[in-house]
C-alpha cells in the first residue's frame, strides 16, 4: 500500500514537473531551412559550408506585460550546433511571457571573474587561452570567395574590454504563433558581412565589433 | 533550545577559527603589505588544495609530450623566473618571445603576463599549458591525462572531495600553490620590522631609490603593478609592443607590466626580453639609455642623474631585495605525485 502509495506520488510530482517546464528552442537557420554542420548553402555567389557554430546566451529574462516573470538560472547557456541539446533552453518553472531578453554572449564581470564550470568551462572551446576572454560567437566553414588558405574563414566574436565589447543585449517580442522559438537567420549575416573581406577573426578588434553590431539582427522569434 | 543553539554557535566558531588558523598559516604577509587583489573568499585556502597545485606545479604532464612543467621556466631557486636566457624556451626547444617573469606575491597582482593579457590568476595557467612554443598541449588533454592516473585521481577527491577532473578544480589548485609564493623575508623586510638595520651605503641607496624609482617600483610589492614604457629602444627583431597588442589603442604602445623588484639577484636577465644581464646595465639604462617617445612613463620624463658612487649606492640596497628564505623554501620546491603525499609532508 505504502510502495503504490509513493509510486502514485513520485509520478504526479513528475507529471506536474514536466507540466511546469518552461522551454525555449533555438534553431539557427539558413535561408528557410535548419542549419546543418558540412552541408552546403548557397548566397550570392557564395557557396557555404559550416564547419562549426557555437554561441552564448546569457541572463535569459523572460517578461510578461513589461514586468520581469522569470530569469533563466544558469547564468549563461553554450548554444553548439554539433549538440542538439544545447537547442532546448528549459526552465524549471511554467510561466507566460511575451518578451524575453538576453544577451549574445558574456557580460564583462563574468570575463573578468576567473574560472566557471558548465558550459563556461573553457574545455568548450569558447575561451580565449593567450589573452583572457570569452568568446561569445563562433563560425567556422568554408566560402568559395574567402581569399584565406582551403577559403577557410574563422569568425571568433569576443571582447569585454572598451572599446571593444563585443556583448550585444537583444530584446525581442514573443507576440507570435511560435514564441517559444528563436531562430538564428544565418544567411542574414551573410547578407551583411562580406566573406571575401572579413574572414579571420580570432581576437577582439574592430572587424570583431563590426559583426557583433549585426548579431542582434540575425537573432528572431519564429513566426509560423 | 538555547544552549542547543549556544553549543551548535560554539562548534562553529572554533571550526571557523580552525579554517582561519590554516589560511593563516598559508597565506601570512607582513602587516605592510597591502590588501590583496585576490578573491580568497572564492577559492580559500587548504593544505590539501595547496599540495595538489604544488604537484601539479612541478609536473610536466601539463606539457603535450610531458617534458615541460610551469617550473621548466619558473624555477623556485630562481624566486620562479627563468634565468641564463634572454628569450625563455618550451616545448621542441622552441624560443618564445619574452622572458618568463618571476613568480611570487601574485595574490596582489592585477593582471599577469608582461601585456596583462591574463585577466585572473585562476585562468592564467591556461595560457602557457595553450602556447604551441611553451606546454603546446590544452586544457581538455591534461584532463583526459590526469583522470587516467590513480594517484592524481584521489589527490583530486582528498582536495576537493570529489575525483573528478575539472578545468576548475586544476586551475584553482595550481591558484593555491602560486598564491603561497609569498615573498617577504628579505633584508628589507627584516628593517622594516625592526629586526636589522641597513648600512650607510644601504641607506643612500634607499634614498635614491624613494627619490629615482619609488613612483613604478612601489614599496613594499616593489612594483605598482601598472603599465609603463621605460624608455628601452624597440629590438626590431621582436618588434614587441607590449601592451598594445592587447588593447590595440596607441597609447599603450611599448608598455610592460612594472616587475617588481623583489629577488633581483635571483631573476636576471632583466626587462621584458631579458635584454640586460646585470643591474648596473640596467641602472645605466635609467641614467643613460632612456628613449623618449609617445608613450614615455610621466616619471621618467626628467631625466635620472646618478653619480658612479649613487649608483654603487643604490644597487646596494636593491640588493636588500633578495629573499634568500624564500628562495630557498622548502615548502615551494618539488613535491613528488604519490598516493601517500600526507605522511611523506
Amino acid at each position: 500500500m505504502r510502495c503504490l502509495f509513493s509510486f502514485l506520488l513520485v509520478s504526479f510530482l513528475l507529471s506536474v514537473n514536466a507540466q511546469c517546464d518552461t522551454q525555449l528552442t533555438i534553431t539557427p537557420k539558413f535561408k528557410a531551412n535548419p542549419l546543418e554542420l558540412n552541408k552546403t548553402y548557397t548566397i550570392g555567389k557564395d557557396t557555404i559550408t559550416f564547419t562549426n557554430l557555437k554561441f552564448y546566451i546569457s541572463n535569459l529574462q523572460y517578461f510578461k506585460n513589461d514586468s520581469l516573470v522569470y530569469t533563466s538560472v544558469k547564468k549563461a547557456h553554450l548554444i553548439d550546433l554539433s549538440n542538439e541539446q544545447s537547442f532546448q533552453i528549459n526552465e524549471k518553472k511554467s510561466f507566460e511571457f511575451d518578451n524575453i531578453k538576453f544577451n549574445i554572449g558574456i557580460d564583462s564581470l563574468t570575463n573578468v571573474s576567473g574560472i566557471f564550470e558548465g558550459d563556461l568551462d573553457p574545455v568548450n572551446g569558447m575561451y580565449w587561452t593567450w589573452q583572457s576572454g570569452y568568446i561569445n560567437f563562433k563560425l567556422e566553414g568554408y566560402a568559395t570567395h574567402c581569399p584565406s588558405r582551403n577559403n577557410k574563414f574563422n569568425w571568433h566574436i569576443g571582447g569585454y574590454l572598451e572599446p571593444f565589447y563585443a556583448m550585444r543585449e537583444i530584446a525581442l517580442d514573443c507576440n507570435s504563433n511560435k514564441p517559444n522559438e528563436i531562430v538564428i537567420q544565418l544567411d542574414e549575416l551573410f547578407k551583411k558581412i562580406d566573406v571575401s573581406k572579413i574572414y579571420n577573426v580570432m581576437s577582439p578588434n574592430e572587424k570583431a565589433i563590426h559583426i557583433a553590431d549585426v548579431l542582434p539582427k540575425i537573432f528572431k522569434v519564429a513566426k509560423e | 533550545m538555547k544552549q542547543k543553539s549556544l553549543f551548535i554557535f560554539g562548534i562553529a566558531f572554533v571550526l571557523m577559527s580552525f579554517i582561519f588558523k590554516q589560511g593563516f598559516e598559508w597565506f601570512n604577509p607582513p602587516y605592510y603589505f597591502p590588501k590583496p587583489v585576490y578573491d580568497f573568499k572564492q577559492n580559500s585556502l587548504d593544505s590539501n588544495k595547496i599540495d595538489l597545485g604544488r604537484i601539479l606545479f612541478y609536473d610536466p604532464i601539463l606539457s603535450k609530450n610531458n617534458t615541460i612543467s610551469c617550473a621548466s621556466c619558473h624555477s623556485p631557486y630562481n624566486a620562479f623566473a627563468h634565468t641564463d636566457h634572454d628569450l625563455s624556451h618550451g616545448i621542441f626547444d622552441s624560443i618564445v618571445n619574452r622572458n618568463a617573469p618571476a613568480l611570487f606575491n601574485l595574490a596582489w597582482q592585477k593582471s599577469f603576463m608582461w601585456d596583462g593579457a591574463i585577466n585572473h590568476l585562476d585562468v592564467q595557467a591556461l595560457a602557457p599549458i595553450s602556447h604551441s612554443s611553451e606546454m603546446g598541449s590544452d586544457i581538455s588533454e591534461v584532463i583526459k591525462k590526469l583522470s587516467l592516473s590513480k594517484e592524481y585521481k584521489h589527490l583530486f577527491s582528498e582536495a576537493f572531495k570529489d575525483s573528478t577532473i575539472t578545468s576548475s578544480k586544476i586551475l584553482k589548485a595550481l591558484s593555491q600553490f602560486q598564491l603561497t609564493i609569498v615573498s617577504a623575508n628579505a633584508k628589507y623586510d627584516r628593517v622594516k620590522l625592526g629586526k636589522e638595520t641597513f648600512t650607510e651605503q644601504e641607506k643612500n641607496g634607499y634614498n635614491l631609490f624613494q627619490i629615482n624609482c619609488a613612483s613604478c617600483h612601489t614599496e613594499p610589492l616593489f612594483s605598482n603593478y601598472n603599465f609603463e614604457n621605460n624608455g628601452l629602444p624597440i629590438d626590431p627583431t621582436l618588434n614587441d609592443l607590449g601592451r598594445y597588442a592587447i588593447t590595440q589603442n596607441e597609447n599603450d604602445k611599448r608598455k610592460f607590466k612594472v616587475p617588481s623588484l623583489r629577488n633581483l639577484s635571483y631573476t636576471y636577465p632583466y626587462m621584458h626580453d631579458g635584454r640586460f644581464m646585470t643591474l648596473n646595465e640596467v641602472v645605466n639604462h635609467y641614467t643613460n639609455g632612456i628613449e623618449k617617445s609617445k608613450t614615455i612613463s610621466t616619471h621618467l620624463e626628467k631625466p635620472i642623474l646618478l653619480s658612479a658612487n649613487e649608483k654603487v649606492d643604490l644597487i646596494a640596497f636593491l640588493l636588500t631585495l633578495n629573499d634568500k628564505d624564500f628562495v630557498f623554501d622548502k615548502k615551494h620546491q618539488f613535491k613528488k605525485l604519490s598516493v601517500q603525499t600526507k605522511e611523506n609532508k
